[in-house]
């Protein structure tokens, strides 16, 4: 592992934030010390008597055109991160500039055109959808609230475009979500997504709702669609194969923090935070003669793999990591 | 030797308002005392039905075993009365779920629930009843055991649920754990934990276990034998180890390329399976993959194929399929012998 002695430290993590080793393209987004405090309230005048720490002051870039992928456990705060990104939740401390412009002091007409350029795909395609509205309106209402299409006609042209774009039948407009098996709800969803012609989209989670053999039709599909629209995306996954392959960079989160933030090879191969040690070390592996042979690190629960040196330390060209264990 | 569970030709229906839907087509198989078992497929496999059926669980209307016999240490599980079939649930099967918080009373302490559990099927006094549930408590790796008998389920995380339910199953010696899904909800640090903590209860206790699971990871490391379900059928059926390396049926070739590996550089495209799965309304015709499979031949639309030895010199590797997988699918397999992993 590398020597922390001869690394660079925390102040120049702000200048270069996880760089892409080959990052000629800027960040389309960079987050800062983002927090995202949700108050617990107690007794009959609903008093705050503390509060949650979601995200607890954390900062990344994501590039053009890449795939930053969250992964964490349940409750580490990745799906809030995600949604405090694109103004959903609007944050309790710090900034989001997504190209040049710092998202979290827009209001009115101004963050109603920023968040034009951000989406969000959901994990659950059965409640994403609202169950009473023909797919059909459910993917033209973006298109109503933007003002794209010049009428109804056009408006329906461009969305038959985009069932057609994500493997639909363009026929379907007048269906109902109930209608269609939870890959093609998915489907759905991503033109949805779409049909504001988005620069960068969150997808949270968005197969782990499916059935194995539908996963991967759904994440060719998300690579493609960036391939010809060069979107950026924010992949919020728990299944740390599949952000394998589809990530270049990952971005691990335990108990509102980032721990460590990689290429995705370089993570994968050279985990250098202990709670990504263990986390990775859990994944089993569909080869009988790896896995019955494997010792895997089990967590240890005297040890806090949260509560460390908050500082981020450059360990080798983008990989960082939270100091003070990887030694 | 006689095996300790036995399918044989077990048919599983469910009346709905749409139609009949045939979750479980005629399957047979057999298991032995201390075989670990895991069953393969996603939703709509049958893999779940099949599991309630050998607990007659399938809730009835809409469900119906319609044709077949559960041969369970040599007696017909289907012919007994529901007293004593009581006495087999929960007794000598126990069974585990995907949400332990639904399957936990949640008015009941942990210790009263699995007291009643050792009291009804052992016969045992409250107080012996007492000790032998915080020796399970203990035995699942739940700390500080007595103290934790008058908690109520909220009071546990999922995981520490999940071996509740562990220790409840447990409580009565059985000689069968199905486990349906038991990790799917928890997260992959404590899907190990409990991974591990079953695997080493079933050479410690020498049960048999059944783990019903979509996921092909999870099999490599916790089963002795794999039989992978589609369209209510079993598809292929092996020695975990036989069925990974030589692979002969279509949907579990095309299942293990479309899984992203954590060992397996980044980029790599997978290979999807298209289409959906079987809506399971129609009397099965052909094989049930065959719509879906690139390879299929005119002969897997019209006729059923049968579950038969494969000739790699292992008789327990067994598929269904009418094509010569290593001819059509050269290639796939080709590449996929050559595909490289980290380490």
């Amino acid at each position: 592992m590398a020597d922390l002695t001869s690394t660079r430290k925390a102040t120049d993590y702000f200048q270069k934030h996880g760089s892409s080793t080959d990052g000629d393209s800027g960040p389309l987004i960079q987050v800062r010390n983002l927090k995202k405090y949700f108050p617990i309230k107690k007794g009959i005048i609903q008093r705050e008597v503390g509060a949650i720490k979601a995200v607890d002051d954390i900062s990344f870039d994501i590039y053009r055109g890449e795939t930053l992928g969250l992964v964490g456990e349940s409750g580490s705060g990745k799906s809030t991160t995600g949604r405090a990104i694109i103004q959903l939740h609007r944050p309790t401390a710090g900034n989001v500039i997504f190209d040049g412009v710092d998202v979290t002091q827009l209001r009115g007409n101004n963050l109603k055109e920023a968040r034009k350029r951000m989406q969000m795909i959901f994990q659950d395609p059965y409640s994403s959808l609202d169950p009473r509205m023909p797919v059909g309106n459910i993917i033209s209402e973006a298109l109503e609230i933007h003002k794209i299409g010049e009428n109804s006609t056009e408006r329906l042209e461009i969305v038959q475009e985009l069932l057609v774009r994500v493997g639909l039948n363009p026929k379907f407009v007048r269906r109902y979500p109930h209608e269609f098996s939870g890959g093609q709800r998915q489907r759905i969803g991503i033109a949805r997504a779409l049909a504001i012609n988005p620069e960068f989209i969150v997808a949270d989670e968005p197969i782990s709702a499916l059935d194995v053999s539908i996963q991967a039709q759904v994440v060719n599909l998300l690579q493609d669609l960036q391939e010809e629209f060069n979107i950026t995306y924010l992949f919020i996954a728990h299944d740390l194969s599949m952000i394998r392959n589809v990530c270049k960079r990952v971005a691990v989160m335990f108990k509102g923090r980032i721990v460590e933030l990689a290429d995705t090879d370089e993570l994968y191969q050279n985990p250098l935070h202990p709670y990504t040690q263990v986390l990775l070390s859990a994944v089993p592996i569909p080869d009988p003669d790896i896995e019955k042979k494997r010792e895997r690190l089990i967590m240890d629960p005297n040890f806090n793999y949260g509560e460390m040196d908050s500082e981020m330390t450059e360990v080798s060209p983008g990989h960082w990591v939270a100091s003070s264990r990887a030694k | 030797m006689q095996p300790l569970l036995e399918l044989r030709n077990l048919k599983t229906y469910f009346y709905t308002e749409n139609g009949v839907v045939h979750a479980v087509n005629d399957i047979s198989y057999q298991l032995n005392e201390g075989e670990s078992l895991g069953v393969v497929g996603e939703s709509g496999s049958g893999k779940s039905v099949h599991a309630l059926s050998i607990l007659r669980l399938v809730p009835s209307p809409p469900g119906k075993i319609v044709e077949g016999e559960i041969i369970f240490k040599g007696q017909d599980l289907l012919k007994l009365s529901n007293e004593e079939m009581r006495r087999v649930r929960g007794g000598e099967i126990a069974m585990i779920f995907q949400d332990p918080m639904s399957s936990l009373n949640p008015v009941l302490t942990i210790g009263e629930q699995i007291n009643e559990s050792i009291m009804l099927h052992l016969g045992f006094s409250k107080e012996q009843a007492t000790n032998r549930t915080a020796e399970l408590l203990d035995l699942v790796g739940i700390v500080d055991p007595k103290k934790r008998l008058d908690d109520f389920p909220h009071q546990f995380s999922g995981g520490m649920r999940q071996r509740v339910m562990i220790a409840m199953a447990l409580s009565s010696n059985p000689q069968l754990l199905i486990a349906d899904e038991p990790t799917t909800a928890l997260d992959v640090t404590i899907q190990a934990q409990i991974i591990e903590l079953v695997a080493n209860l079933k050479e410690k206790l020498g049960m048999a276990l059944i783990w019903i699971t979509h996921d092909l990871g999870v099999v490599a490391g916790i089963s002795d034998t794999i039989q992978v379900m589609y369209g209510g059928q079993i598809v292929e059926r092996g020695p975990v180890r036989s069925v990974f390396k030589d692979t002969r049926n279509a949907y579990t070739l095309g299942l293990l390329n479309s899984l992203p590996r954590v060992d397996q550089a980044s980029g790599t495209r997978l290979t999807a399976i298209e289409g959906v799965p079987p809506e399971m309304l129609q009397e099965p015709v052909g094989d049930p993959f065959a719509p879906r499979n690139p390879y299929a031949t005119e002969r897997c639309y019209t006729e059923t194929p049968i579950l038969k030895p494969v000739d790699n010199g292992d008789p327990k590797h067994l598929v269904a399929a009418w094509y010569d997988l290593r001819e059509v699918a050269a290639d796939e397999l080709k590449r996929r012998r050559e595909m490289k992993f980290d380490g």
